[in-house]
């Protein structure tokens, strides 16, 4: 009877064991969701536009986008890295389409619903902060070190985006603007 | 047999069920470590991507030309042989046709002027690159020329317009106060681009919303052929004014 239960809890051990395995190898996954998958600033008259607050460039208009991160398991970091953005040489502006600019900004982040720093790493590199120029295909880090590590499975970070046109580009028939940015998530350094 | 506790916990159990509780406690502890060392390990995979796109557009403008046409009427031959003669040709008197720019938000136009019968002027002087080709009824013979000035009265966003400025279809770079041969840049030569500004010595044109004017048609009509005439005669220009987007 001693050895049926002892064998009972270990089976059950071993069940556990054999569980936490295959949710770690399946915990390994996340998943990242824009808020949107278009972000339109629209269909804009270019006698319209205004100085943008960067010397040279016409404002577009701004809006927001969201990144929804979701993981299967608590992440000890949480990283992430910007690809296919081209910079603007001699200017904090990453190119947008064949002649437009956009400044892209990281506004805020947060872990399991709490307001997290983030930080640029690499050349870049940067104090944690609540704000981020990105202006390059960026490794993006935040700051998980108040944020309880079985909380840590969701993540949000939220965007800013203004397209910019060059004050000296003279728009005499439609012009299209076009980019796409991808995000991909990162493990430890 | 005892096995010390690994957790520090205190088991109280017959030895056999604690021999296997300690196998069961040094696999939690197994499990345990792999269960930290689980998001250690793991690379957070994922990835997402979107777009961000825009259309611009120019402003939208509407010019008009009221008609279109610039009408000399019906006249007599002996009415038109009372007009003054001057390089060979009997000056018409000259006749405003209405123009009007309207913009749906202030930019930066101009007008462009082409001549479509730029190959019908007849010489007749040193004005001649400032004017357009005049034909007669069959459309082939050329018969003189006409003149296009902006009205003194046009105004932009009902501002008049300080300073006419000039410069070669398709160059709107760098633009000068004067149309062919010194003169004025509201002379709408063919061939040219003529910009608007509010303000007198300006070297560049204004962005405006509406254009309010006219243009102003001097025919020349060569003196020697009206003297031939027989018949009625029909005398006939043709040009285009396109607007352009500085």
């Amino acid at each position: 009877m001693k050895a049926t239960m002892a064998n009972k809890i270990h089976t059950a051990a071993l069940t556990a064991l054999v569980y936490l395995l295959a949710s770690g190898q399946a915990g390994a996954a996340c998943n990242a969701v824009f808020s949107a998958a278009t972000v339109q600033l629209g269909q804009l008259s270019a006698a319209s536009l205004k100085a943008a607050n960067v010397a040279g460039y016409r404002s577009m208009g701004s809006k927001g986008q969201v990144l929804n991160v979701t993981c299967d398991v608590p992440q000890t970091t949480f990283r992430l890295q910007f690809d296919g953005l081209t910079p603007v040489a001699g200017q904090p502006l990453l190119r947008w389409g064949a002649v437009g600019a956009m400044q892209m900004r990281a506004i805020g982040a947060s872990a399991a619903g709490l307001p997290v720093p983030m930080r640029l790493e690499g050349a870049a590199a940067s104090p944690y902060t609540g704000s981020v120029l990105l202006t390059q295909n960026d490794v993006l880090n935040l700051d998980l070190s108040h944020v309880p590590l079985p909380s840590r499975k969701s993540f949000t970070l939220e965007l800013e985006l203004t397209g910019l046109l060059p004050s000296s580009y003279v728009v005499r028939s439609e012009v299209k603007f076009d980019s796409n940015i991808a995000v991909q998530l990162l493990g430890q350094p | 047999m005892r096995a010390t506790p690994t957790t520090g916990l205190t088991i109280n159990a017959p030895p056999r069920l604690l021999t296997m509780l300690n196998k069961t406690l040094i696999a939690w502890s197994v499990g345990a470590a792999l269960c930290a060392l689980i998001p250690t390990h793991a690379q957070a995979s994922g990835n997402a991507s979107f777009v961000l796109t825009a259309t611009a557009s120019p402003s939208t403008c509407n010019v008009t030309l009221t008609d279109g046409i610039a009408n000399l009427g019906s006249l007599s031959i002996a009415t038109v042989k009372t007009y003054p003669i001057t390089a060979g040709a009997y000056t018409f008197p000259p006749i405003t046709v209405p123009i009007n720019i309207f913009c749906s938000a202030a930019a930066n136009v101009a007008v462009s002027f082409v001549d479509n019968l730029s190959g019908k002027r007849l010489a007749l002087g040193s004005n001649d690159a400032v004017r357009y080709g005049m034909v007669d009824g069959t459309g082939t013979t050329a018969i003189g020329q006409y003149g296009v000035v902006f009205t003194s009265t046009t105004t932009i966003d009902s501002v008049a317009v300080g300073q006419y400025l000039s410069a070669p279809n398709g160059t709107t770079t760098i633009w000068s106060s004067t149309s062919y041969n010194g003169l004025p840049a509201s002379m709408a030569g063919p061939g040219l681009t003529i910009g608007f500004s509010k303000t007198a010595a300006a070297i560049t044109p204004d962005a405006f919303t509406t254009l309010s004017g006219g243009l102003i048609f001097y025919p020349f009509i060569s003196s020697a052929y009206i003297g031939a005439a027989t018949g009625a005669v029909y005398p006939r220009g043709s040009g285009t004014l396109t607007l352009v987007y500085l």
